[in-house]
This record gives structure tokens, sequence and C-alpha cells, in this order.
């Protein structure tokens, strides 16, 4: 079985932000100040798999300047779509839960 | 009359030096992906020097598009590496933003750096400066120092050189402050900053317990959420925390 391992910082946003919205970069606003989330798509081809299991990787940075937090969702599915999916799910759901935080 | 006069003058010319504020500009660099990548924007740095105070700052310039490849969920503060130092009081007082914007403020040790200088000698905007190397919270630093400007100071927390720190920088250039002009300006408002240092404030180990507090809840709150949203998938979340000092 064939594993296919998308590191995809991209897909991402690709499939909710591009091709349902129309839209290459979605702005949050989460605070009445500057804060913003920025989640921004770039295509990246997912490459097909014949065996179908498909593993993908989504990061997302919280930047706080000299500090940061790096927030990484690993996903594995049968097929590149469920997986970048499940891995969207789980970083909006880290963003979220930030959000959740901060606000 | 004549003695009167001289030391009329004398008070005068202390009064007035003792008044003098002056703002040091720096231009330079800050890479937040400090390690892994690259991540650079520019920065001004100012650093106010009135006697024996001080305050260090640097704000973004320019504009700064976000990495493609990237989510980014940017908190950081409009202004960074923010310093205050008391040298008569050997008091050194750092800011922290957290993920809400609040600034906390903490003590540091002022000049704790052993510096290693050298006659290795350059010109920086027509001054001229010596070179002195240090390790400091898991960096090592280069500064280039004025000895014709006596001030014992420098770009965020670093200092305790026989002259002002003209361009500083970390071995890998994440960080880069180089001096650019002065003026003379107002003073800074120091209340903040001294009655923090009055009530008693807490130091770099509190800092760091803040920190990793913070980040422990963080870390809680990611690995807790559920991705019930897929039955047949397997999804594992890591969370990892950079800090440009050291933090043990």
């Amino acid at each position: 079985m064939k594993k296919v391992i998308l590191s995809a910082t991209v897909l991402l946003a690709v499939f909710f932000t591009q091709a349902s919205v129309g839209k290459k970069t979605e702005l949050i606003k989460l605070t009445p100040s500057e804060v913003m989330a920025k989640v921004v798509a770039d295509p990246v081809a997912a490459i097909p798999s014949d065996d179908a299991l498909c593993t993908v990787t989504l990061k997302g940075r919280i930047d706080l300047g000299p500090i940061e937090a790096e927030v990484s969702c690993t996903t594995s599915a049968n097929t590149c779509e469920a997986a970048t999916v499940s891995a969207l799910s789980c970083l909006s759901a880290a963003l979220r839960t930030v959000r959740t935080v901060i606000l | 009359m004549k003695k009167y006069l001289i030391i009329w003058c004398c008070i005068m010319h202390t009064a007035a030096m003792a008044q003098q504020t002056t703002m040091y500009t720096y231009e330079g660099k800050f890479n937040s992906s400090f390690g892994r990548g690259d991540n650079y924007r520019e920065f001004r740095g100012t650093l106010i020097v009135s006697g024996d105070r001080s305050l260090f700052t640097m704000k973004e310039t320019g504009v700064h598009l976000p990495p493609v490849q990237a989510n980014n969920l940017e908190l950081r503060p409009d202004s960074m590496f923010t310093v205050f130092k008391d040298i008569e009081s050997n008091s050194l007082l750092f800011e922290f933003s957290d993920m809400n914007q609040r600034t906390h403020l903490f003590a540091d040790t002022l000049f704790p750096m052993d510096w290693k200088t050298s006659e290795e000698q350059r010109s920086i905007g027509g001054i001229s400066c010596l070179k002195a190397v240090t390790q400091f919270k898991g960096r090592r630093y280069t500064a280039w120092y004025a000895p014709s400007i006596t001030v014992p100071d420098g770009p965020w927390k670093l200092g305790g050189l026989p002259g002002l720190i003209l361009e500083a920088y970390d071995d890998e250039d994440n960080w880069h402050m180089t001096y650019v002009g002065k003026q003379e300006v107002h003073d800074f408002d120091q209340d903040h900053f001294l009655s923090a240092i009055k009530n008693g404030i807490e130091g770099f180990p509190a800092f760091a317990a803040y920190v990793k507090k913070i980040f422990k809840r963080l870390e809680a709150a990611l690995g807790a959420q559920s991705t019930a949203n897929c039955v047949d998938c397997q999804t594992k979340s890591v969370v990892k925390f950079h800090s440009w000092e050291k933090i043990d």
C-alpha cells in the first residue's frame, strides 16, 4: 500500500476558501484591534494514490513575536480529500481554540 | 560675585546635561521563524537615553506579505523587544505581550553578558567602533560599540560595554540592528516602569513559568479536540514552542 504524504501547509484553505468562497485569502477579525487570523491558500496538486491511503499534514503558526507556537495536524485517510478535510478541520479547531483562549 | 556666577553656571550646565534626552535610531530585521526558516521583517529600533535610564523598542516598518504556504495566527504586538533599563538602580524590565495582547512586565538581570572584546575596528555612520562578542540566553551575539559615545547601553537587553552599541546581531543573523542616526527628544514616560520597579516585579524565571503555563494550557486544549467528522481518519496534532530567549 503506497503511502502518500502530502506536506500541506497548503491544501488546506484551498478546498474551502478558494473553491467554495472564491477567495485566496480569508481574514478573520479576532478582536477590535489589529489581531488577525490569516488563512492563506496555495493550491498544490494532490498526488493520486492507487491504493488510497493518504496522509496530509497541515501546519499553522501562532506568532507572538519572539515566541511562537507551531501547530501541526497530521491525518491519514482512505482518500487524500478526506485526509485534507479532516486535517483542515483539525487546524481550524486549533485556531478556534486559540481564539477561545483569546476572547 | 564672580565665584557665585561660576557656581550658577556649573549648576545650570549640570541641570541641562541631566535633562538631555537622546534618541538613537536603528534599522534592521527580525526573523520570527528563527532556526526553522525565513520569515524576515524589517524593523526600526529606537533607544531613548535619558541620564542613567533608557527605553528600547522596535516597530515593524514597510509592508509585509504573509508567507504563502502557511497558516498564521499573528498575535505579535506592534512593538517588540521593548526593554527599560535603569543603571542607577541596576534594573532591567522587559515587556511580554500575551495572546490577549495584554502587556506584562518582567525583570531581568542588567547586563549579565560576559563580553569578549577585540581590537577589530569598523566605522558605522562615520563613528569608529570596536567589536565584542558574547553568549546570552542560548545565542551568540556580536556587538560593535563606539567608545566615543560613553553610554554603556545598546539595543534590546544588550549593553555593559564601554560605549554605545551601534550594531548588534546574532550568529545566524536572525536579529540585526544597525545605528542610523540620533536626535534630541523630549523625555520619555518613565513612571510606568518606575512604579513597577517600586511595587516589586517578578524576574525571568517567573516569565519562563508564565510562558510555559500559557502553552501548556494551549497544548491541552488542542490535544483534547475531536476529529469525529471523519470515521476512518486518524488525526494527530502536535504543538511545538519556540522562544527567542532560551527557556529551560
